[in-house]
C-alpha cells in the first residue's frame, strides 16, 4: 500500500496513529470510500491482503480437543500431509488416540499380539521352566521388508484370556503403519523375493521370525535359515518321512511327519541373537528332546500350548491327539472325524479341527468323556485349513469357500456367518498339486493356513521351492 | 424468552427452545430455575458471533437433541460429505468467522454446530498437499531442513509406491 511516494515519516506515522484511533466502523467507511480510487492491480493487492488477514490456522489455534476432532475426520493420506504442515500440526497429527481410532476404523483389531513379541526374542529366559517363559511367535506375522531396524516399544502383554486391553497399547501410529505396510505389500506385491535353496524336495511348512525361518520338507529334513545371510544354519535329520507341519517358540520346535511321529526339538538359546558371542558356539544345536508315537498315519498339523506343555496334533488317521510334552505321552485321542483331519487350532481348552469329512469340529479338553462339542456342517467338500480367535472360526475348503462360524451363537449347530468365495481374495498361494481343482485350497497334505485379518482373509501359504 | 449478554455487552433475547440448543445455557437455566429476568452472560462470545450462532439454533430448534455424552466419534459424525444444503450455506463464511463459530459452539456446547464446523475445516484439508494446506490457512512452515527431512522419512510408509 506504499506505492505512491510516501509522505515524510512523521506525517505518515501521525496519519496512521490517527486512523488507528478511529472507531472501526468509521475506519471501514473511510477505507471503502478510498478503495474506488485505487487502480485495479492495487485493489487486487488490497483484496489479497484482506483475505489473508481473515485466514486462520484452525489446528494450531483451536483448543487441542477441537483440533483433534477436525483431524479425526481425515483419511490417512490427508493426515500424513497434515503432519507435515508445521510443528503444531505434526504434534496433533501424531496423536495416539487418533491413530487408535483410525486403526479400529479400518476394522483392525488387536486381539492377539499384533506383532511378534520381540521382547521375548531378545530377553534371556526368565523362568526355570522354559516352557512357561515365552508365548509362541505368532506364525501369521511375517516380517515386513524395510522395517526391521525399527524395534517397537514393548507392544503388549497378553492378558489371562489372551486378549490385550487396547488401552495398554501405546504405539498406535506404529501399529497402524505396520498393518498398512503388510496389507499394501500383500495387495501390490512390493515385497522383495528371496529364494532359499537347499531342500532337495518340496517344502510343506514354514514359520519365521525376524531372525530365522524354519522349513519342513518332503526330503525328510527341517532346515533353519538365517534371515540375515539367507543361508542354512542347521539341517535337522531324524524324521523318516516328509516333514508336514511344524511350530516353534523361543525354546522349542515341534515337527510332525508322514512317518507318523512328532518330534520335539530344543531351540538353542543363542539362536535369536546371531550377533551374540556364542553364535557358533557348542550349544548351537537343535536336539530332539522327545519323540511322540501314537498316530497311525501321517501327522498333518499340530499346535503347541507351551503354557500347559501340551501339543495337539491331527492325523490322516482321522484322530486328534493331545500330548503331554514333558512326559512324552499321549493324554487323549479325540475321535469322531471320519476322514483325515487336515488342520487343528487350539485356544485355551478349546480345540477346533477340520477334516476331509467336510466338517469342522469343536472339542473341549476339559470334558474328558464327550466327543466333539460342536460339529459344524456346511462345507460341501473337504476342509483344508482353519483359523480360530476364540470366538470366530474361519475354515477354508476345497469347495472354494471360506466359512466364518461364530462360536458365541453356538447354541446347538452354529450357523455360518458368511461363506466367502475365495475368488478375488488376496491369495498368495500357488498349488503344488498337479490337477488340483481349487488352486487356492489344495487338498492335504499341503494345507495352507487361513489367518485372520478383520477386513481381509489372508493366506500365508506354503509354496514349493522346487516348483 | 431467555436473555443473553454478549462479551461486548449486547443484550440478545431468544426463545427458550432456541437457547437450549446450547447445553451451556440449558444447564444454566436449570441451575437458576425460574428467575425471569436473569441474564445469562456469555463472556467468550461477541454479539456478532452470538447472532450467527443463534441463527443456527433457530433453524435447528426442532431437531432431536443429540445424545448428552458421545465421546467416540461415530461413523455418522465422522462423515463430512453429508452436510445439508442449509448448513452448507450457513457455514460458507470467511475462515475468521468460521473459527469464531467453532470456538463459540465448543464453549456453548452445541455439538451439531461444533461438528458442522469441524467437518467444514476437515473438508478444507482433504485432498490437499502439505503446501496447499499451508496456503489455505496461511501457515508458515516452521521446520528446519533437518526436521523436514526427518518428517519426510517418518511419513514414507504412507506414500504410494
Amino acid at each position: 500500500m506504499s506505492d505512491s511516494p510516501p509522505p515524510t515519516t512523521s506525517t505518515a506515522d501521525d496519519l496512521l496513529a490517527a486512523l488507528h484511533a478511529m472507531p472501526p466502523a468509521e475506519l471501514q467507511d473511510l477505507l471503502l470510500a478510498l478503495l474506488p480510487s485505487l487502480p485495479p492491480e492495487h485493489l487486487q493487492a488490497v483484496t489479497h491482503k484482506a483475505r489473508h488477514l481473515l485466514l486462520r490456522d484452525f489446528v494450531a489455534l483451536l483448543p487441542p480437543e477441537v483440533a483433534l476432532a477436525i483431524l479425526a475426520r481425515l483419511r490417512v493420506p490427508d493426515l500424513v500431509h497434515a503432519a507435515h504442515v508445521s510443528h503444531a500440526w505434526h504434534a496433533l497429527a501424531s496423536d495416539h488416540g487418533l491413530w487408535r481410532d483410525l486403526y479400529h476404523r479400518h476394522g483392525w483389531t488387536a486381539h492377539a499380539p499384533p506383532l511378534p513379541p520381540l521382547d521375548a526374542v531378545f530377553q534371556p529366559r526368565r523362568t526355570q521352566d522354559p516352557l512357561l517363559a515365552d508365548p509362541p511367535v505368532p506364525r501369521s506375522v511375517a516380517s515386513v521388508p524395510g522395517t526391521r531396524p525399527w524395534i517397537p516399544p514393548p507392544v503388549t502383554v497378553a492378558h489371562e484370556d489372551g486378549c490385550p486391553a487396547d488401552a495398554d497399547l501405546d504405539c498406535w501410529p506404529y501399529l497402524f503403519q505396520q498393518r498398512h505396510r503388510l496389507l499394501r505389500n500383500m495387495r501390490h506385491g512390493t515385497p522383495s523375493l528371496t529364494v532359499f535353496e537347499g531342500h532337495r524336495e518340496g517344502i510343506y511348512c514354514i514359520q519365521a521370525d525376524p531372525f530365522k525361518l524354519i522349513s519342513g520338507s518332503r526330503d525328510n529334513t527341517v532346515r533353519i535359515w538365517n534371515l540375515r545371510s539367507n543361508a542354512t544354519t542347521h539341517v535337522l535329520e531324524g524324521h523318516a518321512g516328509s516333514v508336514l507341519c511344524l511350530e516353534y517358540n523361543a525354546t522349542h520346535l515341534v515337527t510332525g511327519s508322514s512317518d507318523r511321529s512328532i518330534r520335539v526339538w530344543s531351540v538353542p538359546s543363542t539362536h535369536d541373537d546371531p550377533g551374540g558371542p556364542s553364535w557358533e558356539g557348542p550349544d548351537d544345536t537343535y536336539r530332539t528332546s522327545t519323540i511322540l508315537h501314537g498316530h497311525a498315519e501321517a501327522v498333518l498339523n499340530l499346535r503347541m500350548d507351551p503354557k500347559h506343555h501340551r501339543i495337539v496334533s491331527c492325523s490322516k488317521d482321522s484322530t486328534i491327539r493331545v500330548w503331554d510334552w514333558h512326559r512324552g505321552a499321549c493324554i487323549r485321542a479325540l475321535e469322531g472325524h471320519v476322514a483325515a483331519v487336515n488342520a487343528v487350532q487350539m485356544r485355551h481348552d478349546t480345540v477346533v479341527s477340520v477334516s476331509g469329512d467336510r466338517t469342522v469340529r469343536v472339542w473341549d479338553l476339559r470334558d474328558h468323556h464327550r466327543g466333539a462339542v460342536h460339529q459344524l456342517v456346511g462345507h460341501v467338500r473337504g476342509v483344508a485349513c482353519v483359523a480360530f480367535d476364540g470366538t470366530t472360526i474361519a475354515s477354508g475348503s476345497s469347495d472354494a469357500t471360506i466359512r466364518l462360524w461364530d462360536l458365541r451363537k453356538a447354541g446347538g449347530a452354529p450357523v455360518p456367518a458368511h461363506a466367502v468365495p475365495t475368488n478375488g481374495l488376496p491369495v498368495g498361494y500357488q498349488s503344488t498339486v498337479p490337477g488340483a481343482a481349487v488352486a487356492q485350497l489344495a487338498p492335504p497334505p499341503i494345507a495352507p493356513n487361513v489367518s485372520f485379518a478383520a477386513d481381509d482373509f489372508v493366506f500365508f501359504a506354503v509354496a514349493s521351492l522346487l516348483d | 424468552m431467555v436473555k443473553l449478554l454478549s462479551s461486548d455487552n449486547e443484550k440478545i433475547t431468544v426463545a427458550q427452545d432456541v437457547a437450549v440448543r446450547s447445553m451451556l445455557i440449558k444447564n444454566m437455566l436449570e441451575d437458576i430455575g425460574d428467575a425471569e429476568d436473569a441474564e445469562i452472560p456469555l463472556p467468550n462470545v461477541t454479539a456478532r458471533v452470538l447472532k450467527k450462532v443463534i441463527e443456527y439454533c433457530e433453524h435447528h430448534k426442532n431437531d432431536p437433541m443429540p445424545p448428552a455424552e458421545e465421546d467416540e466419534l461415530g461413523d455418522e459424525r465422522r462423515r463430512s460429505d453429508d452436510i445439508d444444503e442449509w448448513d452448507a450455506d450457513y457455514i460458507d463464511v470467511e475462515q475468521e468467522l468460521l473459527f469464531e463459530i467453532i470456538l463459540a459452539a465448543n464453549y456453548m456446547d452445541i455439538k451439531p454446530l461444533l461438528d458442522l464446523g469441524c467437518k467444514t475445516v476437515a473438508n478444507m484439508i482433504k485432498g490437499k498437499t502439505t503446501e496447499e494446506i499451508r496456503k489455505t490457512f496461511n501457515i508458515t512452515c516452521d521446520f528446519t531442513a533437518e526436521e523436514e527431512e526427518q518428517i519426510r522419512r517418518e511419513n514414507e510408509w504412507a506414500e504410494d509406491r
